[in-house]
């Protein structure tokens, strides 16, 4: 059965972000309570995702090497890695790394409940391996070409493993061409357990109901939207049983596709160690 | 133990709710005095990691933070990431079934003591589960057994106190569900303690559904949710005791079969679920330990059968090991020789001959060495320590009872000696005979005289030396040599003798430690190359399969196709029969309508194919054009919008009835031509399919094959270089032995040393020798 290989030390996952960073990307949105520059949504988005592989992750020494992690930026002129401070400049990192190496730790204000009904003001810590930068157009074929070049040399080293998985954030207005094409090369590749997996996420402008893990493209806002959705992957079967337990309706034809919602919670998709369940 | 009861209920009722992650949780408690309720938690310190924040330990169900109390009491709190259906009545009744055992009537105190809050940590603005559980301090297995796997008896030990904790566990009807490294904690006093319990069944909990199905590398590939009960722990239990017996009989095993960062002891997830491919099981189940070798055999065969049909884990179930039962073996077999024919001098001589001693200078050379005096006693108990057969002489060196009595003369001529003799003979003779049949210069005769002389003798003294007697004659010789001079300075040829047995054990351990490492990196070459086979067979089936998935479709496709002209023909021809003046049972039809149709060339309902209407000029009327088969718009006089639709739907309703009674699936030959075409291609993608999965077969036996064969090679020549190290070490101890009683040997073996000499050269000198060609004898 397909994507049910081990994710160990001696067996890795491979983790590729895929960040837009592009000058559409400083442009509003509403995420939750208030207006943010798309930008700001996913370079937090990616911020979460790492500290959530981290902790998921840990053991009693550290972080262990379970995945080996690459952050791709792509905007004006530069498709690589979107790491800063030590990482700067590296594509694939293993996760002990990683966690070991964020740019800087924020101190960030929270309101949270107090337990007695209110909520009080807290300052809770937040570790940042990238700020959101925005210049220029979308070469997101060239980027999803980039990530095509270390998911091979990737599959190559490691037949046996769990395939390697793409997470790309954008708003999804490519500017070097349809990334269809590209999309499709990437997921051809395979190790013996299965097809890369590219999923999406969309943050986008035009409004509309939040999207989590749709399987049909009726009801998505627009274009972009549901050009992302046609290149993202259906979500293997265990996947999609952590999704449906996580109170999302799902199907047979399930992507990994996500508009204007939180996808963090995709990182509880991953088992480490137990056999891939069916849940439920 | 307790449960805490209070608040709603958060879990339990079937519905699922999004659980916070790990990061969420650990977001959270950086605040303890707003997360918690419970006041060790709530003024307690949450450990941190070096850059993160609070330190998790994670699960794929729940991350564990540590909190120390103010009163310093240490707690692990497991907060959980997945809904697990009905948390908090599966830990009530584990609550009450641990609590309910009596602490002396368990082997070891393995139970942890933990405490179910209903409302643990408030995460997202939500209370959520914990428990909290005290911290237990102890190593997990895995790094324990790294530590410790040199150490046979703690190995061994531990081996036992497993057995001991899984048989408390079965005869009170419990079962852990994910006995693992992670999950089996090794005290300082070497006791157990088992944690995480969120898949425990406890007889309460009978028919119940699991939450987990464990650890993937300890659990039988046929374990599911409906193995959950009382012997679900079977497998893993067996395969754990396995392991530990395997690495305290021979701790090469866990060199060649653990991988340093994987999350398994010894056997892995592909060895259970593919064994044929696993290079673990020959290991075990040809291991030359038959202890080991019978248990790997139980388990193994373990792996087809239904996890709840398994035997459980006893004591009983495993046979002794000879070591740890050694007045039963003194029982059975009657007490060894040694012991009974060393004498009186030694009673305290090693029971096992060639035991390796210390590595110090051994206590009976202590006082001795150089001294001189009373050597020979001592000489006897080295002798009767080494195994030398009971009732040997106690003055007799054990080099000497080797050695030939006297040196044997030449016996049995052999070829070689012959053809010395024909070389000579026939050298001697050769200038002789050269200058009687031949003209040679002047002055020939004395030089090839002489030469031929020297060769005779060289042939000669070949021929000797190559005798077995001279042979055998001479390495005694060689062996009294050395022994003489090994007994001119005892004391440092036993630090020498010490240092090359040093040698020999390093560089043991060194082949060994690297074949071990070539055999566990076989695993991963055959690992990868199968998973590259099938990537490729994949790769190359893929296009097969999905043209053959198409087929159906295609089919179809074709055979509309083929009826497509057929169902016109059919139409056509109904249409054709039907005359238009079939029309006059139409209303308002009159036969003048009729008739001006057939003037226009309309006579039957084939004859046009619809009508058309376009805006009269002036008039607000509508102009009918009918459409005639050429294409041709043509004007019928007399008939205008009305009765044009009329014939028009007509025509149409003819149409329809006529499609009704179409055939519905292609004449016979066309059919066939269809379906044949179907067949061959799909058999053309079966065959390629099949092909390509042929192809992949071989590759992958010619791999498994491949490698099979390295690991057999490197295992065999590991225990050729063990037998072979082995008797270089009890040689060289076999010599430091002989090196008691110097003085005294010394000057026998001098004495001897001549004797030899003399005796060589005159039972074997080169004039018996002569002797010998010439007679025989």
């Amino acid at each position: 059965m397909p994507y049910t290989a081990e994710i160990s030390r001696t067996n890795p996952g491979c983790f590729i972000f895929l960040v837009d960073q592009s000058a559409s990307m400083s442009d509003p949105m509403v995420s939750g309570e208030r207006t943010q520059a798309r930008a700001e949504v996913v370079s937090d988005a990616i911020n979460r995702l790492l500290t959530e592989l981290s902790v998921k992750c840990a053991k009693e020494e550290g972080v262990r090497d379970y995945f080996h992690v690459a952050v791709i930026g792509y905007g004006h002129n530069h498709v690589g890695s979107a790491f800063q401070g030590a990482l700067a400049g590296r594509d694939l990192v293993p996760l002990g790394e990683v966690a070991n190496n964020p740019a800087r730790v924020e101190s960030r204000t929270k309101k949270v409940p107090d337990g007695a009904g209110g909520l009080v003001e807290t300052s809770v810590q937040f570790p940042v391996w990238m700020d959101p930068v925005t210049n220029g157009g979308t070469p997101m074929t060239r980027a999803l070409g980039y990530a095509d070049s270390l998911v091979a040399n990737w599959v190559e080293a490691h037949p046996s493993g769990f395939p390697p998985i793409v997470l790309n954030l954008t708003d999804g207005e490519s500017t070097d061409g349809d990334p269809t094409s590209a999309a499709i090369s990437l997921a051809s590749h395979a190790t013996a357990d299965g097809a890369v997996l590219l999923f999406n996420l969309h943050v986008s402008g035009s409004g509309g109901t939040p999207v989590t893990f749709p399987d049909t493209e009726e009801g998505l806002p627009d274009t972009y939207a549901r050009l992302l959705f046609q290149m993202s992957s259906v979500l293997p079967s265990h996947m999609r049983s952590y999704a449906a337990s996580q109170g999302h309706r799902v199907g047979e034809t399930t992507r990994g596709f996500v508009y204007n919602a939180d996808i963090t919670s995709i990182v509880e998709f991953l088992d480490i160690g137990t056999r891939a369940t069916e849940l439920r | 133990m307790a449960v805490s009861r209070g608040g709603r209920p958060a879990t339990g009722t079937g519905g699922s709710r999004r659980f916070p992650t790990g990061a969420n949780y650990a977001e959270a408690l950086q605040h303890p005095e707003l997360c918690f309720r419970d006041p060790d938690l709530r003024d307690g310190s949450v450990r941190q990691s070096p850059v993160l924040g609070p330190k998790a330990i994670s699960g794929n169900f729940a991350s564990v933070f540590s909190v120390t109390a103010q009163d310093g009491q240490r707690y692990a709190l497991k907060c959980f990431t997945r809904d697990t259906s009905s948390i908090g009545t599966r830990y009530a009744a584990i609550s009450a079934a641990l609590g309910a055992l009596d602490p002396g009537a368990l082997s070891q105190p393995w139970p942890v003591r933990f405490e179910f809050l209903e409302q643990g940590v408030l995460a997202l603005g939500d209370w959520f589960p914990v428990v909290k559980m005290a911290w237990v301090q102890g190593t997990d297995l895995l790094t324990w057994i790294e530590r410790h796997r040199q150490d046979t008896a703690a190995v061994r030990a531990l081996a036992d106190r497993f057995l001991a904790v899984a048989r408390d566990l079965e005869d009170h009807g419990i079962a852990h569900g994910d006995l693992q490294h992670g999950n089996i904690l090794v005290a300082a006093d070497g006791t157990l303690r088992l944690v995480d319990y969120d898949g425990m069944y406890v007889p309460a909990l009978k028919g119940v559904a699991a939450t987990e199905n464990g650890h993937r590398n300890y659990q039988s590939p046929r374990r599911t949710a409906a193995d959950f009960g009382p012997a679900m722990d079977r497998f893993s239990a067996w395969l754990i005791h396995l392991s530990l017996v395997a690495v305290a009989t021979d701790a090469g095993l866990w060199t060649q079969l653990h991988d340093d960062q994987g999350e398994y002891l010894i056997l892995s997830e592909a060895d259970f679920t593919d064994p044929a491919t696993s290079l673990a099981w020959p290991l075990l189940l040809g291991h030359p330990d038959e202890r080991l070798r019978a248990e790997a055999e139980r388990v193994h065969g373990f792996l087809g059968q239904r996890c709840s049909a398994l035997p459980r884990l006893t004591a009983a179930a495993v046979p002794p090991p000879a070591s740890r039962t050694g007045q039963k073996r003194t029982k059975r077999s009657p007490a060894p020789p040694v012991a009974a024919g060393a004498g009186a001098p030694a009673p305290a001589a090693p029971r096992t001959p060639g035991t390796p001693t210390g590595r110090a200078i051994p206590a009976w050379m202590a006082g001795r060495v150089g001294t001189g005096g009373t050597a020979v006693p001592a000489a006897a108990t080295a002798t009767a320590g080494a195994g030398a057969a009971p009732g040997s002489s106690a003055t007799a060196g054990p080099a000497v009872t080797a050695a030939p009595a006297a040196v044997a003369p030449f016996a049995g001529r052999r070829p070689a000696d012959l053809l010395a003799a024909a070389t000579a003979v026939l050298g001697t003779a050769a200038p002789g005979v050269l200058t009687v049949t031949a003209a040679p210069p002047q002055g020939f005769l004395p030089l090839a005289q002489g030469a031929a002389l020297l060769a005779s003798a060289a042939a000669i003294g070949l021929g000797r030396r190559r005798r077995p007697e001279h042979r055998s004659a001479r390495r005694h010789v060689r062996g009294l040599r050395l022994r003489a001079r090994e007994l001119k300075d005892p004391a440092e040829v036993h630090r020498r003798l010490e240092q090359e047995i040093q040698k020999l054990d390093q560089t043991a351990a060194k082949e060994n430690q690297a074949s071990d490492k070539r055999i566990k990196s076989l695993q991963t070459e055959l690992r990868d190359g199968l998973a590259r086979i099938t990537v490729d067979l994949n790769r190359r089936t893929d296009r097969a399969r999905k043209r053959q998935a198409e087929l159906p479709a295609r089919e179809q496709r074709m055979i509309n196709d083929a009826l497509a002209p057929e169902i016109r023909a059919h139409i056509e021809k109904k249409l054709r029969q039907t005359s238009v003046h079939e029309a006059r049972s139409l209303p308002n039809m009159g036969a003048k309508t009729i008739k001006a149709l057939t003037d226009a060339g309309i006579r039957t309902a084939a004859d046009f194919t619809g009508v058309s209407f376009a805006q009269g000029p002036g008039t607000g009327q509508r102009a009918a054009y009918f459409v005639l088969r050429s294409g041709m718009h043509v004007r019928v006089p007399g008939i205008g919008e009305g009765r044009a639709t009329t014939l028009a739907g007509w025509r149409q309703s003819l149409e329809q009835r006529a499609r009704v009674s179409a055939p519905a699936t292609p004449s016979g030959p066309a059919l066939s031509r269809i379906r044949s075409e179907i067949a061959t291609l799909r058999a053309q993608y079966d065959g390629e399919v099949r092909q390509a999965e042929g192809k992949a077969q071989q590759d992958r036996d010619a791999l498994q094959k491949r490698v099979a064969d390295e690991r057999q090679r490197l295992t065999s020549e590991r225990q050729q270089r063990g037998v072979e190290a082995q008797r270089k070490r009890a040689d060289l101890l076999r010599r430091q032995k002989q090196l008691a009683g110097a003085q005294t040997e010394r000057a026998r073996v001098a004495g001897e040393l001549s004797a030899a000499r003399t005796d060589t050269r005159r039972t074997l000198g080169v004039g018996r020798y002569l002797r010998f060609l010439v007679t025989g004898r």
